[in-house]
């Protein structure tokens, strides 16, 4: 059985045309090479603090 | 694809060849990539839209450089009506990949299309506006506000739900189930759609048929009275039906009345005028028709009469081009005969060719042999002229002195005057009075000062009879002829009349030298110019002496 109220908590306003530019900007564009490389980065730091 | 160690383009191994890094991760990562947008591809094939977002969603996570995944990840958004979700993802791949990107053209279809971008924002607006109301509880302005959403933008599955679940709360199972196939026909696998069709089919499976049918006679039952009548219920039908057999004749009657009435009135008339119209128009057409042809047959025979005419104009064309060439051929010949030295056949020749036939070099060789041969062609005739005189063969004279005459048109020639003046007395002699007198007029005009000799003779010699010369007169006018078996010859009538100052005057003025056995020593014309060799006026050789 479909609950109304609960189905209308379902539904959010869309974005507008104007509130596009700000999605883009706001857009979280990392991808998982993005995650390989961090980790890459922070292995090599690793390394180095342990040759210090 | 580039390395992340060192950003230098890879190659199809394991390897980067630029700083020797195991890159096996990041091309099984971009592998997984390209395996989630190809299943992508396939779902949204199959418009399966709300599958394709979730897996191309994934394959963008992976690899953020997948444009193809991007681009079609855009295109589903605006097919289920999430038009910025779709710009926000073509803005993106197109600044991934400013060059040779699909997503460029979608931005591009967009942008030009400035009032299809603005129904769709309103669309967008009115949307959010509907969900405020709901959650105001004003659900009928948000029925109202969907309908106009989905009017304008018909791909917008949210809005078809939304609608959908206000019909679910007021119990429209079939408004709501007819919205949500649509919504199905745009994305077949949306799951909240599933959800609502469910619940509506569920909810139209626990209404029967005979519920049904009892629903429908209870509201019939409300429209009539019902009352107790002790134990037994009386109901009265709102309505009072007759159904005995002859009012349903009567009815069956007054209804094919009625129908043959509205025929009649109604269909037959703008029958009539369709015919009448479609038989107008026919003939309009066929007049229009008619016309055309006409006008065709018209232009038809202007394009003949044209043809005939430039036909004619081109034959005439062609004949006055052959008589030209004609022309410059005997010219030409004329000028051949004149080179080789034969002067006599070039006079006989030139004689026959007209000045106005000929223009620039022809006419220019036309007048040089004219000029060069004109005293020969006078004298030539001169001689026939005085050797037929003084043969008395008087017709023969004339012609040849009428051709003399004729040949030198200015009477430049040494001999014009006695030519002249013999032409006067050949005529004379034959009893041409006519002509005597028109020749010895041009005599008197040209020569004034020698008038006397030919006056008495004019008027068929009238002056010389009245002065007494009688019978005689119409030899008066024979001249005397020096020629060269006969230096002095003279005819009866002269020798009758030497007295007279007629004779003297005669012999005065009618010298005539015919060259051929002549004693004379002839005088040169022409030198050939290659061979030095002389020749007398007549084209005759002169040998050295």
């Amino acid at each position: 059985m479909i609950n109304y109220e609960e189905e209308l908590k379902k539904f959010h306003p869309s974005m507008d045309v104007n509130e596009a530019e700000d999605a883009i900007y706001s857009r979280d564009l990392t991808d998982v090479t993005d995650i390989l490389k961090e980790m890459i980065q922070d292995e090599k730091e690793k390394k180095g603090k342990n040759v210090r | 694809m580039k390395c992340i160690y060192c950003g230098a383009e890879l190659t199809g191994e394991t390897i980067c060849r630029n700083c020797g890094s195991d890159v096996s991760i990041q091309k099984r990562i971009v592998r997984i990539s390209n395996l989630l947008y190809n299943r992508g591809l396939e779902k949204a094939s199959v418009r399966d839209l709300s599958g394709a977002q979730t897996l191309l969603r994934q394959s963008v996570r992976f690899n953020k450089e997948n444009i193809d995944a991007r681009n079609l990840l855009g295109l589903c958004y605006f097919e289920t009506g999430e038009v910025v979700s779709a710009l926000v993802e073509w803005v993106i791949s197109s600044n991934l990949k400013p060059e040779n990107n699909l997503a460029r053209q979608y931005l591009g279809i967009l942008q030009s299309n400035k009032n299809k971008l603005d129904v769709i924002n309103s669309t967008i607006r009115k949307y959010n506006q509907s969900i405020e109301y709901c959650l105001g509880g004003h659900e009928d302005m948000a029925i109202m506000q969907l309908k106009k959403v989905i009017a304008q933008n018909p791909k917008m599955v949210k809005a078809y739900q939304l609608l959908a679940l206000l019909y679910m709360k007021y119990g429209e199972w079939d408004r709501a189930g007819r919205l949500l196939k649509k919504a199905a026909q745009i994305d077949n696998t949306n799951t909240t759609t599933l959800r609502y069709l469910t619940e509506v089919r569920r909810e139209r499976g626990r209404r029967p048929f005979a519920r049904r049918r009892s629903d429908a006679e209870a509201q019939d039952d409300e429209k009539s009275v019902r009352y107790l009548s002790g134990n037994d219920v009386v109901i009265i039908p709102t309505t009072f039906r007759d159904s005995s057999t002859v009012a349903t004749i009567i009815n069956i009657f007054l209804g094919i009345l009625l129908g043959a009435a509205i025929v009649w009135f109604l269909t037959v008339p703008q029958v009539r005028q369709s015919a009448n119209d479609e038989a107008n128009k026919s003939v309009m057409d066929a007049n229009a028709s008619l016309a055309t042809a006409t006008a065709t047959a018209q232009d038809l025979q202007d394009q003949i009469d044209s043809a005939n005419q430039s036909a004619k104009k081109a034959e005439k064309e062609r004949d006055d081009a052959n008589s030209r060439i004609e022309s410059y051929n005997s010219l030409l010949s004329v000028a051949d005969l004149y080179v080789l030295g034969d002067q006599t056949k070039t006079v006989e020749a030139l004689g026959k060719l007209k000045a106005d036939d000929y223009d620039g070099a022809g006419k220019t060789l036309y007048d040089d042999i004219t000029s060069q041969i004109g005293d020969a062609l006078f004298n030539q005739y001169f001689t026939q002229g005085s050797q037929a005189y003084v043969n008395k063969d008087y017709a023969g004279a004339a012609a040849a002195l009428q051709q003399a005459v004729d040949s030198d048109k200015e009477g430049k020639a040494a001999n014009y005057k006695n030519a002249l003046y013999y032409l006067g007395f050949a005529y004379y002699n034959q009893g041409d009075y006519t002509k005597a007198d028109e020749v010895f007029k041009a005599y008197i005009e040209k020569y004034p000062n020698d008038a006397s000799s030919v006056q008495p003779y004019m008027n068929g010699g009238a002056s010389s009879s009245s002065s007494g010369t009688g019978s005689q007169s119409a030899s008066q006018g024979e001249a005397s002829v020096n020629s060269p078996n006969s230096t002095a010859q003279t005819d009866s009538s002269q020798a009758s009349t030497s007295g007279s100052s007629q004779s003297g005057t005669g012999a005065d003025a009618g010298n005539i030298t015919v060259y051929g056995n002549s004693t004379q020593t002839p005088q040169v014309a022409w030198t050939d110019p290659v061979t030095g060799q002389n020749y007398d006026m007549y084209g005759n050789q002169i040998n050295a002496q």
